[in-house]
């Protein structure tokens, strides 16, 4: 046991190093300043953004491809195009955005984020290019009961966990309970639903939403704000003063030009073909996509998760006391933290050091955490074999090495076998967490065609039905072969 | 009959923890002698078994196989040592996963390196012998106990071992498959081979066994010609023990 202990210590220690590691490869990063060089040396600006907020940016289907399109992405549009380089354009979790951009992952962040104090003591930001206004969206149904925002005393009022709206009312309406969630479109579904009276949500946005839905309703939020809390910035890593003063030239223009009205006015077209044809066979290649992903992460994870966990397994196994020790400490730190702050870690904190692309990170730490669970079934299903057939096989003088090939691991393959199975299916559904990161699995796309029809449950149905036909078909696939493996005695 | 030496016990101690199971146990087995060993449950019967193949390391003491001290020899030259001593188990212990002939030729083709018609030989010879050549190709599952156990005996067997240890081989059978199986142990020792069973059967160790040693808490505390240990047992603990068994027959 104290083994043990000394080893999930190192592992801690490790874990340390590399997170001190990181830290002071961001500060040095930001020492001297390079953001402008680099990205012009590159040829590309890279933007991440949360595509699940029109009419800010959102994802559409034109002529077969999908697109991410809204007045913000016409905006980082034109600060390229002044700088002269390229629009890259990656997307992630709203929640994900701002340490997207501390830990390099992009140049900026832009999603009609708040340049709030709190924030700006984590990140730069570039002047305000647009002001919205802060507005709720009530039900149609509540309008004579919610005529002002001052109606909402002690209602439930939902926002989106990490932005302003949260913050504001949580702050400003009196007794109020507010329920925070990831994505507006859960929000507007649970508006929809009665689960909260209010949506506070910012004024473009829900004149969206009003103009799609005859149920919903926006009324004003009466805060008085200052400029700072309803305007929207583009956000950057601490110390790209020099990238941050470019776009700043944009941005005067945009203003000068009153460039987001015509930005604006172009997102709403785009919202109009989108609510034409809200039937889920119209989403299908959405869909398929993310099934295709779904299933790629779910047959590479797979295939070195078992990797992993047979090696794991002979390290448990092995003579040397430090191999052990490794592997209990790994399985126990790997089954002791969530696969979610695993994929985290993967994306964003090794990747300051080496930068890795989202779907691999996913990969990496989806295997990475199923590989502890197949080496405890491996090590259980040894352990299930009868100690009288290690016996049997000593007593006949068989090697430790042929005691396990032809003894242990055929006996233990048939328990093993199907709790692998339940591995395989847990992961089919467990890898749904990397959408967080921005992988376009079957979750992902899931949200992007909620976002893009407005309606709330159907995409859901859709995508349970598609996880169900895989996990299903994976049953049938590992019952065959169980049951051929019964025949073999 | 040759007065060779197969196995040597000398002041053989066994502790699990701070429980001493075997006290200075003593003996010797010679080559062709069938040593039966009898004694209540618990007394240590098959710990003294599993110490003489060293399947359970011992505490102190010699265990000698052929004059070279078990005890003092490493994990290589053990499983060389091993090879030539064959145990058979209460619990069969037969390799589901592979067919009679497959459990019969496994140690013979990795162990001794026999190429496989020549196993193949020597295992269905063996089969035959037990009466089950007909089996061959079944999978032990399908066998009945009583030919489960012939099955492991061939398997002992067919690595030619100088010394045949038995553990209780008929107490897990249903009655009616006792006899079966005694009869090829019956053979078998008639045949020569140098045999150790811990067994209850009266009628098999009287009529096979040179020696009867009986066992109780660690010690071994009478051993005798099988007709005088059953018939005039001199030691009290025996006495009881063997007047509970003739009860039960
Ligand atoms: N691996 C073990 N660990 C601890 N105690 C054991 C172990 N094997 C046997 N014993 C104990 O040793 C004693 C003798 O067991 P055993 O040799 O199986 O007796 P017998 O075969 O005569 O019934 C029993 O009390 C048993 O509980
Ligand atoms: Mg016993």
């Amino acid at each position: 046991m104290k083994k043990n202990l000394k080893a999930i210590i190192q592992i801690f220690i490790m874990i340390a190093a590399v997170f001190t590691l990181t830290t002071v490869f961001s500060n040095s990063a930001a020492a001297a300043d390079t953001s402008l060089q680099r990205v012009k040396e590159r040829g590309e600006l890279i933007m991440v953004t949360s595509p699940d907020y029109p009419p800010y940016e959102f994802q559409v289907n034109k002529n077969g491809k999908d697109k991410i399109v809204g007045m913000d992405i016409d905006v980082a549009k034109k600060v390229a195009k002044d700088l002269h380089v390229k629009l890259v354009i990656k997307s992630m979790n709203f929640d994900s955005l701002l340490v997207a951009i501390q830990t390099g992952k992009a140049d900026m962040a832009i999603g009609g984020i708040n340049p709030t104090a709190a924030r700006r003591q984590s990140v730069d930001f570039s002047k305000i290019y647009y002001s919205g206004g802060q507005s709720f969206l009530i039900n149609s149904s509540d309008v004579n009961k919610y005529k002002s925002a001052k109606n909402l005393k002690g209602a439930t009022i939902g926002a989106q966990t990490g932005t302003l709206q949260y913050g504001l009312a949580k702050k400003k309406i009196p007794n109020s309970t507010v329920k925070g969630m990831d994505k507006s479109t859960d929000l507007v579904l649970a508006l929809k639903t009665h689960k909260i009276d209010a949506l506070g949500i910012e004024k473009p946005s829900a004149e969206a939403y009003v103009k799609n839905d005859p149920s919903l309703k926006m009324i004003s939020s009466g805060y008085h704000l200052n400029k700072n809390e309803i305007g929207a910035a583009i956000a950057f890593k601490k110390g790209s003063g020099s990238l941050v003063a470019a776009v700043n030239k944009s941005i005067d223009q945009i203003k000068k030009q009153n460039l987001t009205e015509q930005y604006l006015a172009g997102a709403g077209k785009y919202m109009k073909v989108n609510t034409v044809n809200t039937s889920m066979f119209h989403y299908w290649k959405y869909f398929a996509k993310g099934v295709e992903y779904t299933i790629l992460i779910s047959v590479v994870s797979t295939f070195f998760g078992v990797l992993i966990g047979v090696i794991l397994a002979l390290m448990r196994f092995s003579k040397q006391k430090w191999l052990r020790g490794l592997a209990i400490s790994y399985t126990e730190f790997i089954r002791g933290t969530p696969l979610m702050v695993q994929v985290l870690f993967v994306y964003f904190g090794i990747g300051v050091v080496v930068n890795i692309p989202a779907l691999i990170s996913g990969m990496i730490a989806v295997s990475l955490n199923s590989g502890a669970y197949v080496a405890e079934i491996i090590r259980g299903g040894i352990n299930s074999v009868a100690k009288g057939q290690t016996e049997a096989a000593a007593s006949l003088g068989l090697s430790k090495g042929d005691l396990m090939r032809f003894v242990i691991l055929p006996q233990a393959f048939k328990n093993i076998w199907p709790a692998l199975g339940n591995e395989f299916i847990s992961l089919i559904k467990e890898s749904s967490i990397v959408s967080i990161i921005g992988v376009t699995d079957l979750i992902y796309q899931l949200n992007i065609v909620r976002a893009d029809t407005y309606r709330g449950v159907m995409p859901i149905f859709v995508a349970m039905l598609l996880y169900f036909v895989m996990t299903f078909a994976l049953t049938r696939v590992l019952n065959h072969f169980e049951g051929k493996m019964k025949h073999a005695g | 009959m040759q007065d060779k030496k197969i196995l040597e016990v000398n002041h053989l101690n066994k502790k699990f923890g701070d429980n001493e199971i075997l006290k200075d146990i003593n003996g010797t087995v010679k080559s062709g002698e069938v040593i039966c060993v009898i004694g209540p449950s618990g007394a240590g019967k098959s710990t003294f078994l599993r110490c003489l193949n060293l399947l359970e390391k011992p505490t102190s003491g010699e265990v000698k196989f052929e004059g070279t001290d078990l005890t003092h020899v490493n994990e290589k030259q053990l499983i060389n040592l091993r090879e030539r001593m064959g145990m058979v188990f209460q619990s069969f212990n037969l390799f589901p996963n592979m067919t009679v002939i497959e459990n019969l030729k496994l140690a013979p083709i990795r162990v001794k390196h026999l190429k496989d018609d020549e196993a193949q030989k020597i295992a269905m010879h063996l089969l035959d012998r037990v009466g089950l050549a007909e089996k061959a190709n079944a999978y032990p599952s399908s066998l009945s106990g009583g030919q489960q156990q012939r099955v492991a005996i061939a398997r002992a067997l067919a690595m030619n071992p100088e010394v045949m240890l038995f553990d209780e081989p008929t107490s897990a059978l249903d009655p009616e498959m006792v006899g079966e199986v005694l009869e090829v142990m019956n053979e078998l020792a008639k045949d020569g081979m140098t045999m150790v069973v811990v067994t209850h059967e009266m009628g098999f160790a009287k009529e096979v066994a040179d020696e009867v040693w009986f066992m109780a808490d660690g010690y071994i505390l009478e051993r005798n010609k099988p007709d005088e240990l059953f018939d005039n047992p001199q030691n009290e603990r025996a006495k009881d023990f063997i007047g509970k068994i003739i009860q039960n027959v």
